[in-house]
């Protein structure tokens, strides 16, 4: 569909012509407190990020609050500002307080004049089985053989409620020996290697999740490399989060199907390597339960991320936010998880 | 003796003058006259001037209203006719003398009898929709229904009917009543004549009609309105009313006074039409040469419609010539047309045919390499066969096809030479149109009764395939997809329309439909194979594959009432049921409205109606895509209803004027919204989920001033509205009002044409509208980035646990007000007159002085970083020309 449109446009860009609106001065609109976090009760500490708006700027003279079940619980008023990163505009407040599933959970942030809050109940996590079997293909184009994970969760959706889920899966090569490490260029620019006794972690897989019917609302695809598939084909965006609820298995036990891709490597796995004294592939398998806020604003990223996604075509997205008195998404996860662990060659 | 022989004289003389005026009246001596705004005076003193006659009236003769008069080459009694037709004045010519006198009251008759029949055209036999009928004694009137058909009782003895319907010269029959009648009457069409169209208060749309906010749409204006590419649009004439907005603009898309596009039940004879949209919405599906009438109803809805809350647009098609061929061949610039229709057995059996399609595909053809296809194409076809088995009996066969196309197909691959070999090849098409097929059987019970059956079948279908095929030397890799949605509705109703006495005239009837959703069907087939053989080939299908049946129901009753000469009223309901997913909603719809007759020039109506909805389309364009998918209401997601309040004043007090101003509340609920963040795009699934259910209310006010008479016809509007939304606390911009994104706060449109001679005349429209809104991030705020998403490339190196961003901002949905539109839109037609018919050179300059209107706006940055609305405007100066035949 999304090339319809572009060929349709591309036609009619014969005679269109292009002009600017000059847009409404920022300055008029006030400024807000914008508070993000979201929350895994399985992890600490936990961060929330201030920020304000008009002019955009990370908020170090905050405080926050936490009230578990109508007790304040922690006040934290430290911001940590990241450096160093890209992303570093943010302003974090580490909480350190331990919630329980089912615990209501209220966040309250300060900063001058600003108070902003969210409330949420922590949701219930849920048990999983997991299954993997490998299948190994080809690449089209260059006949390279590669290995393809395919893991099978089974689990009960909680019965009487709606829920929402968020499946993680991280995949981990870990390699350690004696590798030839490319350490210096001299003034001729050759380079120099040295052997070091070292070990590679590489994170390097696709997780491919279009054969679900969950995890794609009930549009599986075909399992196919073309990362443009989905959007190109039905106009879906790819479910980047994982993002899912429980309306195609409604109180009922559930088998969810993903598989993950592992590009060739070569290098890593190459003739740099002296003497190997360990490989292995570490599988990390996540369910979490998510508040439905939390959903609704996973799946807008999605969308908003995505090459569905247009300018001046797609109506602008309006992120979902559950803060009053001021911006930002808390969401809470609650979840279980399994870690796999096989030799690789 | 002397004063016998001058009495004598005298006389010889007067008979000899009585002679030669008779001889004169009958050698139909003609007189030319042209008066506005004359008294009786006036006007007896002009008459007196042109034409060898003297008046004869006392002081109780008295006019109702001015005489405004073009009367050119006419004979005295046509004349007098014109005037007198409508005054309670009686004429009777004498010699030269012309004796006025008042219309003698009547004397109270016992019996009553009913005179019925069929109006139609003296050439085609082609039946007349809303011609009007009016008794000259009683000041009774009456209009033709649908199918041309009139019934009214009047009292026995000598009754005067005067025949009229704009465009065709009205006619005056006379007729002894003495028992119950058929009058089939045929009206010859006369665009010399200033037409005097006497409306009856029976007809449903214009001043005098009980009904208010109706619109009828004439063949005429719609050819005379100056559009894109010279492709005369009913839609784009509709968006020309008051009330109506068109979405994007340049589109053919109608929001009727503030609803949504989803909100208009089209009708194409009587029967729905879910996609009305060619080329993305920029075309409609109706070839007007196919249609004889469409009529508008946006706010005091008969009781008879229902199923949709903001409008009714009841298109007609032509029955067909009963006497003779003829047609029309017209080309333009995007698409020719071709118009048949004439007898199969004279005056029994007439068909009616005609068809068009665009070419872009046959232009395009010889730039592409060989092997590659590249095209876009629609067409439609309307066929219609009528046969009459009797005066009382008659039957329509209708059948229309549409459909739009869009495919290419593109190869790749190694030369033959080369040692790699690989051949790669890609093909999609995609296709939507609708198939509809309908059965009409028209018969008149009695002279009080008239029944209409109809049985219909309707499909809409879209389906998307594609097709990759990848070989290499080790390899082969096929790829199929085919996705399909659609919906099949068969359906059967009876309509009565029953007049018992004068003053009332009832109609009734039910309708069934059965609804066959289908969504959305997707299937694909992957097949590997290499040398060994084949890897894989695994078809996969999707769970929204279930189909959707649902049952409607409903049924109806109303009656327009003539409580004084004064006073009418049209009161009705409408019930409905709808059952679908072992859920049923039922709804009684009440209908109401009143008129009022405060002066002779002046009336007031009001009109109280409630509609109900139950089909939703999704889209989340502001264009109409071929994936925008109906879907029925379901057990979570309620059907929509509006209630509508309306106000007007009307005056006719300017012959060949009309004047309106007509005010609106309109109150709906459970209107949809997406959630935040959510778009669609193709997918039904899960959609009850993806919505909310909220609140609408929209308000205005219309002022419309329009030309009916004349050389210069036309009309001048302007709309004052507000429309918005609100949705549940914590929901879409957090339970607060916001404006619906087709909300404009003014909106001005002039339309205007202008008939120079037979050979020449031009057509122009104006419209101005203050800018929609749209949502637009304003601002930054910060959004939370989640852990890495599937993709992941991270060497050495601990995974994030989250950080956050700068994004856009967005304070609400619909924030931004864009600037105001303009457009004139130009159109000069050249007639001539050929040996077999009459050939039309039409030229159009669609956006005459460039306005850049956006067709679509998006946020961006400029060269200096600072951030813009960027629009695009794919609509500039079009001109067009278009070669018509009519013979």
């Amino acid at each position: 569909m999304k090339q319809l449109i572009f060929l349709f446009i591309l036609l009619l860009s014969l005679t269109s012509c292009q002009n600017d609106i000059d847009l409404k001065s920022e300055s008029s609109l006030p400024s807000q407190l914008v508070m993000n976090a979201l929350i895994n009760v399985d992890s600490i500490p936990n961060y929330v990020y201030l920020n304000k708006t008009n002019p955009f700027q990370f908020v170090l003279d905050g405080k926050v609050e936490i009230r578990v079940n109508g007790t304040l619980c922690e006040t934290v008023t430290d911001a940590i500002l990241e450096e160093n990163t890209y992303y570093a505009n943010a302003a974090n407040y580490h909480i350190t307080t331990k919630f329980n599933p089912g615990d209501v959970v209220r966040i309250d942030a300060y900063s001058g004049e600003h108070h902003a809050w969210a409330e949420e109940t922590v949701p219930f996590p849920i048990d999983f089985i997991v299954d993997t079997f490998t299948v190994i293909r080809k690449e089209n184009w260059s006949d390279e053989e590669y290995e393809s994970l395919h893991y099978e969760i089974s689990f009960s959706d909680r019965p009487g409620e709606s829920n929402f889920y968020r499946l993680l899966i991280r995949e981990c090569d870990s390699i350690a020996g004696i590798y030839n490490v490319l350490t210096e260029t001299d003034e001729d620019y050759q380079s120099r290697y040295h052997l070091v006794d070292t070990v590679i972690i590489s994170f390097y897989y696709n997780i491919i999740n279009r054969m679900d019917v969950a995890l794609t609302d009930g549009h599986p695809q075909v399992d196919n490399n073309d990362d443009d598939f989905l959007s190109g084909i039905t106009g879906l965006y790819e479910n980047k989060y994982n993002v899912f609820d429980d309306s195609h298995f409604t109180d009922k036990n559930y088998v969810m199907t993903v598989s993950s891709e592992r590009h060739s490597f070569s290098w890593l796995a190459g003739e740099g390597w002296k003497t190997v004294r360990a490989s292995q592939r570490i599988s990390s398998v996540r369910l979490q339960s998510i508040t439905e806020t939390e959903y609704y604003y996973l799946r807008a990223l999605s969308y908003v991320q995505s090459d569905s996604y247009i300018d001046g075509l797609s109506e602008p997205v309006k992120y979902p936010s559950n803060v009053h008195g001021g911006l930002g998404i808390v969401g809470f996860s609650s979840e279980t998880s399994k870690i796999l662990v096989r030799k690789i060659k | 003796m002397e004063n016998r022989c001058i009495a004598l004289l005298l006389m010889c003389w007067i008979l000899f003058s009585c002679r030669l005026a008779a001889q004169s009246e009958e050698n139909g001596k003609t007189v030319t006259l042209n008066l506005k705004n004359a008294t009786l005076s006036e006007f007896v003193k002009q008459m007196e001037s042109v034409s060898s006659y003297s008046f004869v009236f006392g002081e109780d003769v008295k006019l109702a209203r001015k005489i405004n008069l073009d009367a050119r080459d006419k004979t005295v009694r046509e004349i007098l006719d014109k005037v007198f037709w409508s005054e309670t004045v009686t004429y009777q010519i004498t010699g030269k003398h012309i004796l006025l006198q008042p219309r003698p009251a009547l004397k109270p008759s016992v019996r009553k009898y009913t005179i019925s029949g069929y109006v139609s055209d003296s050439i085609s036999s082609e039946t007349l929709i809303g011609a009007n009928i009016v008794d000259m004694n009683g000041r009774y009137g009456t209009a033709t229904n649908p199918f041309g058909f009139y019934s009214f009782t009047v009292p026995e003895g000598e009754v005067q009917l005067y025949f009229s319907y704009l465009g065709y010269a009205p006619k005056k029959q006379t007729v002894n009543l003495s028992k119950d009648t058929v009058m089939n009457v045929q009206l010859n069409a006369d665009n010399q004549l200033a037409e005097v169209v006497v409306v009856s208060k029976r007809a449903e749309s214009g001043l005098l009609a009980t009904q208010m906010g109706a619109n009828e749409i004439t063949m005429e204006q719609v050819e005379s309105t100056p559009v894109m590419l010279g492709e005369a649009d009913i839609m784009k004439t509709i968006q020309l009313m008051p009330g109506i907005q068109s979405g994007v603009e340049g589109s053919a898309g109608l929001h009727v006074r503030g609803g949504g596009p989803d909100q208009n039940l089209i009708l194409l004879d009587g029967v729905p039409v879910y996609n009305v949209d060619h080329l993305l919405g920029f075309f409609s599906v109706f070839t007007p040469e196919a249609v004889k009438k469409v009529t508008l109803f946006k706010s005091s809805f008969p009781a008879r419609f229902g199923g949709r809350l903001s409008s009714v647009i009841d298109v007609r098609i032509n029955d067909g010539d009963m006497k003779k061929y003829h047609g029309t061949v017209s080309i333009g610039l995007l698409s020719s047309k071709l118009h048949l229709e004439g007898p199969i057995i004279k005056d029994r059996t007439s068909f009616n045919i005609s068809a068009r399609r665009s070419y872009a595909d046959f232009l395009i053809k010889p730039f592409l390499t060989d092997g590659d296809k590249f095209a876009y194409y629609f067409y439609d076809v309307n066929a219609k066969v009528n046969h009459k088995f009797s005066d009382r009996s008659r039957l329509f066969v209708n059948f229309y096809n549409g459909k739009d196309k869009f495919y290419f197909t593109f190869n790749d691959g190694s030369d033959s030479n080369d040692d790699a070999f690989y051949h790669y090849r890609d093909e999609m098409s995609i296709g939507w149109g609708n198939t509809i097929a309908s059965m009409r059987w028209n018969y008149i019970f009695n002279n009080k009764l008239f029944g209409n059956a109809t049985v219909s079948y309707n499909k809409y279908k879209m389906f998307y395939e594609i097709k990759n095929d990848d070989e290499g030397d080790s390899y082969h890799t096929t790829y199929s997809s085919d996705y399909r949605s659609g919906i099949r509705d068969y359906g059967g109703k009876m309509d009565f329309e029953y007049t018992p006495v004068p003053t009332h005239h009832i109609k009734f009837g039910g309708e069934y439909l059965y609804h066959n959703f289908r969504p959305e069907v997707t299937t694909s087939q992957i097949k590997d194979l290499n040398h060994n053989g084949i890897m894989q080939d695994t078809i996969y299908g999707s769970d929204g594959n279930s189909q959707i049946y649902a049952h409607e129901a409903s049924a109806y009753l109303e009656d327009n009432y003539d409580i004084t000469p004064t006073l009418s009223v049209n009161a009705g309901i409408h019930l409905s049921m709808f059952h679908v997913q072992k859920k049923n909603y039922f709804s009684g719809q009440p209908r109401v409205s009143v008129r009022y007759q405060m002066t002779d020039d002046w009336a007031l109506k009001s009109s109280y109606t409630k509609m109900n909805q139950y089909v939703h389309l999704l889209t989340s364009m502001p264009i109409s895509l071929p994936t925008d998918l109906w879907v029925p209401v379901t057990g979570k997601i309620k059907p929509m209803r509006a209630h509508q309040y309306s106000l007007g004043v009307y005056n006719s007090g300017l012959e060949g004027w009309e004047f309106s101003i007509e005010s609106y509340y309109k109150d709906m609920r459970n209107v949809l919204e997406y959630k935040d963040g959510v778009s669609f795009f193709g997918s039904s699934q899960g959609w009850e989920d993806k919505v909310e259910m909220g609140h609408g209310r929209s308000m205005g006010i219309e002022f419309m001033a329009q030309k009916t008479m004349g050389k210069t016809k036309g009309w001048l509007s302007y709309t004052l509205a507000k429309s918005e939304r609100k949705f549940a606390k914590g929901g879409i911009s957090d339970g607060e009002w916001f404006p619906y994104k087709y909300d404009r706060r003014h909106t001005i449109n002039l339309s205007a044409t202008h008939k120079f001679s037979d050979r020449f005349d031009i057509g122009a429209t104006w419209t101005f509208a203050s800018g929609n809104t749209m949502t637009v991030p304003m601002g930054s705020t910060a959004v939370i980035l989640p852990e890495w998403g599937n993709f992941i490339f991270i060497y050495n190196s601990d995974e994030k646990t989250g950080y956050v961003t700068e994004a856009g901002y967005i304070a609400h949905r619909n924030n931004y007000r864009l600037p105001s539109t303009h457009r004139l839109n130009l159109g000069v037609n050249f007639h001539k007159k050929k040996k077999y018919g009459i050939r039309t050179i039409n030229i159009s300059l669609y956006n005459a002085y460039n306005s850049m209107n956006p067709n679509f706006v998006y946020k961006d940055y400029d060269n200096q970083g600072k951030e813009v609305l960027r629009k695009l405007t794919i609509l500039p100066c079009i001109p067009s020309i278009t070669y018509t035949y009519k013979f």
